[in-house]
């Protein structure tokens, strides 16, 4: 265990040197300044044409610190999580890392963690940029509670999805992104809103239910009533933080489990 | 130190190799066949990377397969050319070696002193994507004897390297295995591998067509058919002599002081060339042969395999 974290650590910074790219930090701009800037116009845009500004502003900010840093947070998870094996295999350093002691599981935490790091950075970056443009314009009740909230739900966010997408990067070794993608339309998105028991096996549910819990909205225009009339009353925060943390762990359980009984072989090797 | 036991593996539908039985004790070999094989295919198979269809494979007296504590004590230089944009060769090797459990400081350590073995010290903190071929090769053979394995498996390591790096990286593998550590040399090219004076294993379409010494090796190549280039002060009387006495399939005139002979035996060329010496007094200045001679003993080696020609080596 303690090897494997120390490996980890190893690939944590390797591969954060790796990252310090000007291609790389401004893909990471991009994805933090994308909402406030979405924001910004719309709200600018709102004020131009002068319609139920104060309704618009706090509605727009909703959208954009929930549904738009939510966007952000899921593109830069499926960018860094899911090809852990993929971009070795491609890279063909895969064979370099695998013939060392505990290495497999070693280079998978540590592509994990970054992806954490990484994805948690961008969205937090994201959300205050968003809370300083909703401010700006009207000022929120607290906002500082909105930030530390919001900020723990995307850590949580972070650190959930990275491990389903990164043990989806350790099965589908080619098309690990679209079938991550395809998790979070179909599973995350469609199924969690599913007023059936099923909705309660995805992470969005839960991830929903304690913002319903601490800031008294996660979806835009429903309110608690309308909430707990399709999902039934909901549970104490830290069960759903319990549902999240055995996600995660059974997650990564599964993709060391998956990466060290795979045979990886890459395309020109025979 | 190295056991299979009729290892077979297939991918899919394709056979990467084929029943292969084998016991290797600590020494120095090289794992000769030509490009497709199944070489790396065996030394994943070795390293536990893959696992065999059929067969049982043992590594240090244990399988390979899930006990990646085994790897302590290998080190692998894979074949494969990769690249790291911004990343010197010096954090590369170090980051390979605190994946053995060491610390950085102690990472950083061995990997300067690997470096410095193939002399890569001057430049291991510049990125190796500014490095030669020649380069990148000595940087992944660091990689490789950095935490100082017992057993080296070197898969093409003479891939991109000049006349002075072939004869550095030579003299440093003949060093590795004067200090009594087992080699194991993977190559489509015979006279590199000869070089290191290992024992041969030959490996071809999957299987493993002969194993020996050198001098076995050399027994077999002579009886293979082959192309030889022969340096003469008269080409024209040697051809004359050679056609008459020796088995000569074709025969070639390039220049003014070479013959290029093509011959189902070369001992039987060989054996008459002192004679043509003294009989007819024909000076031999030099006797090359081609590069295709490896590609003529697979050939041999298979007629062998199939009843098709008698040896009296044994195969």
């Amino acid at each position: 265990m303690i090897h494997w974290l120390r490996g980890a650590q190893a690939t944590f910074v390797f591969e954060l040197r790796r990252a310090l790219t000007w291609n790389r930090f401004l893909v990471a701009v991009g994805l933090a300044i994308f909402p406030p800037v979405m924001l910004n116009v719309v709200v600018r845009t709102a004020f131009v044409s002068n319609s139920r500004i104060a309704a618009d502003v706090s509605q727009y900010s909703e959208f954009a610190m929930i549904f738009l840093v939510a966007l952000v947070c899921i593109l830069s998870l499926l960018l860094w999580a899911t090809p852990n094996v993929q971009s070795e295999l491609e890279g063909k350093t895969w064979n370099f890392i695998a013939v060392r002691p505990g290495a497999r599981v070693a280079s998978y935490l540590g592509k994990y963690f970054l992806a954490v790091a990484i994805s948690m950075s961008v969205s937090c970056t994201a959300l205050a940029g968003c809370i300083l443009v909703a401010n700006s314009y009207q000022g929120l009740e607290n906002p500082l509670k909105t930030l530390g909230s919001l900020a723990a739900i995307y850590t949580m966010a972070c650190v959930v999805y990275a491990a389903i997408f990164s043990a989806i990067g350790t099965v589908f070794i080619k098309r690990a992104m679209v079938v991550a993608a395809g998790f979070v339309i179909g599973v995350e998105s469609f199924l969690s809103l599913v007023p059936a028991v099923v909705s309660k096996v995805t992470m969005s549910y839960h991830l929903r239910s304690i913002g319903l819990e601490w800031i008294g909205y996660f979806l835009p225009y429903t309110t608690e009533l309308e909430y707990n009339m399709t999902f039934g009353k909901p549970w104490p925060v830290w069960m759903h933080i319990m549902c999240i943390a055995i996600m995660t762990i059974v997650s990564l359980t599964v993709g060391m489990i998956v990466i060290t009984q795979r045979q990886y072989v890459t395309s020109d090797q025979t | 130190m190295i056991e299979l036991n009729g290892v077979s593996k297939l991918y899919k539908t394709v056979i990467g190799v084929n029943d292969i039985s084998l016991s290797l004790g600590t020494g120095v070999y090289g794992l000769l066949g030509p490009n497709g094989s199944g070489k790396t295919t065996l030394i994943n198979l070795i390293l536990g990377q893959i696992k065999p269809t059929l067969g049982t494979v043992r590594l240090f007296g244990k399988n390979p397969w899930r006990r990646s504590y085994l790897l302590r004590r290998v080190g692998l230089c894979p074949a494969l050319e990769f690249s790291y944009p911004r990343i010197s060769s010096l954090q590369w090797v170090t980051y390979l070696v605190r994946m053995h459990g060491f610390t950085q400081h102690d990472a950083a350590k061995k990997a300067i002193e690997a470096l410095t073995l193939v002399r890569l010290d001057h430049v291991m903190h510049r990125p190796m994507t500014e490095y030669s071929l020649g380069m990148r090769q000595r940087a992944k053979i660091a990689q490789a004897i950095a935490h100082d394995p017992e057993l080296l498996i070197l898969d093409e390591p003479f891939n991109g390297l000049d006349p002075v790096g072939r004869f550095e990286m030579t003299a440093l593998l003949k060093q590795w295995a004067s200090d009594g550590k087992s080699l194991i040399l993977a190559s489509h090219i015979l006279h590199e591998v000869e070089a290191v004076d290992p024992s041969f294993l030959l490996i071809y379409g999957g299987r493993l067509m002969a194993s020996g010494s050198p001098a076995e090796m050399r027994r077999i190549l002579a009886n293979s058919p082959n192309t030889l280039s022969i340096r003469t002060n008269d080409p024209s009387r040697l051809a004359a002599y050679l056609t008459k006495e020796a088995a000569i399939k074709n025969l070639k005139f390039l220049g003014d002081d070479t013959i290029e002979i093509e011959t189902l035996s070369a001992s039987s060329v060989l054996q008459r060339l002192p004679a043509a010496a003294i009989e007819e007094g024909i000076e031999i200045k030099e006797v090359i042969t081609s590069d295709e001679s490896l590609k003529s003993l697979f050939s041999t080696l298979m007629k062998i395999h199939r009843g098709e020609i008698e040896t009296r080596v044994s195969v």
